[in-house]
């Protein structure tokens, strides 16, 4: 597992006496404001390089769930994140899928977004020269229509400052022409990622759907075509009905489900991949707490995304990153002790 | 095209309490929160998004306007249908229960210096209209709200919600109240040349309103609300689709942020 092995500063945690400054007990993600601001974490060192990335903690916003994050830098102390996925970028403008575009269903939502963004040209114009001044790693997230669209893009991005990585979105089931298409076949997930991988010098994380047979075999695809870590999960294909009217309360029929409803399955796709691949993975899907996120990291992520909990609690990430630092400190382990320490037997 | 100054989007988080939660007409709740930083901060228009629940169900926030806002004793109103899971347990809520808000969400809406404002209401969407007439003197002094409801029953008191001398106008469906009709046939006989109407209510409503004014060649604002998860502009869901759009991507903008007031001749009803 390419993870450095973090190291932990307990002497100094304990010097300054802060260890139980977050308890884990915290479900209820209830927040007086600016607790984090108010509370220093402990001082435990999350650092961790993964697939090329410095982070300065394994917690990321997920793609599609913070805008470009710029706009939220007032909001949230970027600071304090491991790093910001963009919402996805596409070659051309999208105006994204006719509303209703959002469902709540049990523990979670529907979306059918439909990849809103003003394309590469107006992004590359007008956000990206934002993001080479957050304060945190940022991941550009990029979707085609092709091979030959995802390489262009990839390209495009290439020595730009401000773009750490880019996150391959070959998994959106909101996306007609493309999108979850190639994340489906192992033959164009490979693909897509050598095309990518031979127009680009930057690291490259391909974003993986969980609606296929078989994700192993679809992780192991990418791992082949030469991506540097994987990302998962995307949103679960899902629908939600109005029985009066008898038509689907999502404009575009289908959607994607997220939030903790996905949790069990996401967790035990990670699990099931990262002790597969060789490369690291970036586990997400319904972390809503510290707990959620240790869970994934037991099951093998080397980091987390934090996506639909930002929805109903903005700072739900920064409070994430002080729960496990609290954890790593009141158990005195090591981020890298962490990572994939499942014990599987029985 | 240059570098967008991104218009930094700031709100905060606040405990409230429950000061007051009661019924003002048939499935319509009266809630007053104690939370004196939000009340402090909130303009017409604008929103707050409460978790109506702790748990994951409902798992989303659910937003509401404000009614009123009293910032020196530092509570606010909200007025709302009892029609979902979210406010169905936010009626059961009592004096004292805490909830946690997040606002002021939304663009806050100022109406233009000339002119005299008519404003259209249907149902609880009286309530950005009210919180307008309580905050901005020229609209309580020279505008006229226009309430429409299905019936008296379901018609608030009124003089409970908005300021003293406000000049005022009740239609309802099944004419149990006022103007026997829907409100929009008021509009008329009350707008002159120069009127501006802010409308917030039932989309048929509003869209109704829309053409009328359009028709008569008036200015015309409308409050949207929608479902929402976020409700800071996140999650792009709350979109509604305007008409001649600059460029692709901004065919559909977000009530949440780019809204809730909108021009009501440029979207599509």
């Amino acid at each position: 597992m390419a993870v450095a092995r973090s190291r932990f500063l307990l002497s100094s945690c304990l010097a300054h006496g802060r260890l139980t400054a977050f308890p884990l007990e915290h479900n209820d993600f209830r927040r007086s404001l600016f607790a984090n601001l108010e509370s220093p974490a402990p001082d435990v060192d999350l650092t961790t390089s993964i697939c090329g990335l410095e982070l300065r903690n394994p917690v990321m916003m997920a793609s599609g769930t913070f805008g470009h994050a710029a706009e939220y830098a007032g909001l949230v102390d970027l600071s304090r994140l491991g790093g910001v996925v963009t919402k996805t970028i596409t070659r051309h403008p999208r105006a994204g899928n006719p509303p209703p575009r959002t469902a709540e269903t049990p523990s979670g939502m529907l979306n059918s977004i439909g990849l809103t963004n003003p394309g590469l040209e107006g992004f590359v114009a007008e956000k990206l020269p934002l993001l080479a001044e957050l304060p945190t790693s940022v991941v550009v997230s990029i979707a085609g229509t092709s091979s030959e669209e995802f390489a262009e893009m990839a390209k495009a991005f290439d020595g730009r400052p401000g773009v750490d990585a880019l996150e391959l979105n070959i998994s959106s089931p909101n996306m007609k022409d493309g999108g979850m298409l190639f994340g489906c076949r192992e033959s164009s997930a490979r693909e897509v990622t050598e095309a990518v991988k031979r127009a680009t010098s930057l690291p490259v994380i391909v974003k993986l759907t969980p609606n296929v047979t078989d994700i192993v075999a679809i992780a192991s695809a990418v791992e082949e075509g030469g991506a540097d870590g994987i990302a998962m999960i995307n949103t679960l294909l899902g629908m939600a009905i109005d029985v009066d009217s008898r038509r689907s309360i999502l404009g575009n029929v289908t959607g994607g489900l997220s939030g903790p409803a996905i949790r069990p399955v996401a967790l035990a796709m990670v699990w099931k991949v990262a002790s597969r691949v060789s490369i690291p993975v970036f586990g997400m899907g319904g972390i809503q707490t510290a707990e959620d996120a240790l869970a994934f990291l037991i099951a093998g992520a080397s980091a987390v995304q934090v996506g639909t909990a930002t929805f109903v609690d903005p700072w739900a990430a920064v409070e994430i990153v002080d729960g496990i630092a609290d954890y790593c400190s009141r158990n005195e382990l090591l981020l890298g002790d962490l990572v994939g320490s499942l014990d599987a037997g029985p | 095209m240059a570098a967008e100054s991104i218009a930094p989007i700031r709100f905060e988080s606040e405990q409230a309490r429950v000061l007051k939660n009661e019924a003002v007409a048939a499935g319509v709740m009266r809630m007053r929160l104690e939370a004196p930083r939000l009340a402090s901060l909130v303009q017409p228009a604008q929103f707050i998004q409460i978790q109506t629940d702790v748990g994951l169900s409902p798992f989303l926030r659910r937003p509401f306007s404000i009614l009123r806002a009293d910032r020196q004793a530092g509570w606010f109103d909200i007025l709302y249908d009892v029609i979902g899971v979210g406010t169905r347990r936010l009626e059961t809520a009592a004096t004292g229960d805490r909830l946690d808000l997040l606002g002021p969400l939304g663009q806050a809406y100022t109406p233009p210096d000339a002119g005299r404002l008519l404003m259209v209401a249907g149902g609880v969407g009286i309530v950005p209209l009210a919180f307008l007439t309580w905050e901005n003197d020229a609209v309580r002094e020279t505008g006229k709200l226009l309430m429409g409801a299905a019936s008296s029953k379901r018609m608030p008191d009124l003089d409970a919600l908005l300021p003293d001398g406000l000049r005022v106008a009740a239609a309802t469906d099944d004419g149990s109240s006022g103007h026997h009709g829907f409100v929009t046939d008021l509009i008329a006989e009350n707008a002159d040349a120069q009127t501006t109407v802010l409308t917030c209510g039932p989309h048929g409503m509003m869209a109704r309103v829309a053409e009328l004014t359009a028709e008569a060649g008036l200015t015309c604002f409308a409050s949207l609300e929608n479902h929402m998860a976020c409700g800071f502009g996140a999650c792009v869901g709350c979109t509604v689709e305007f008409r001649d759009p600059e460029r692709e991507d901004r065919r559909y903008r977000r009530v949440c942020l780019e809204g809730p007031v909108v021009n009501a001749h440029q979207i599509v009803w």
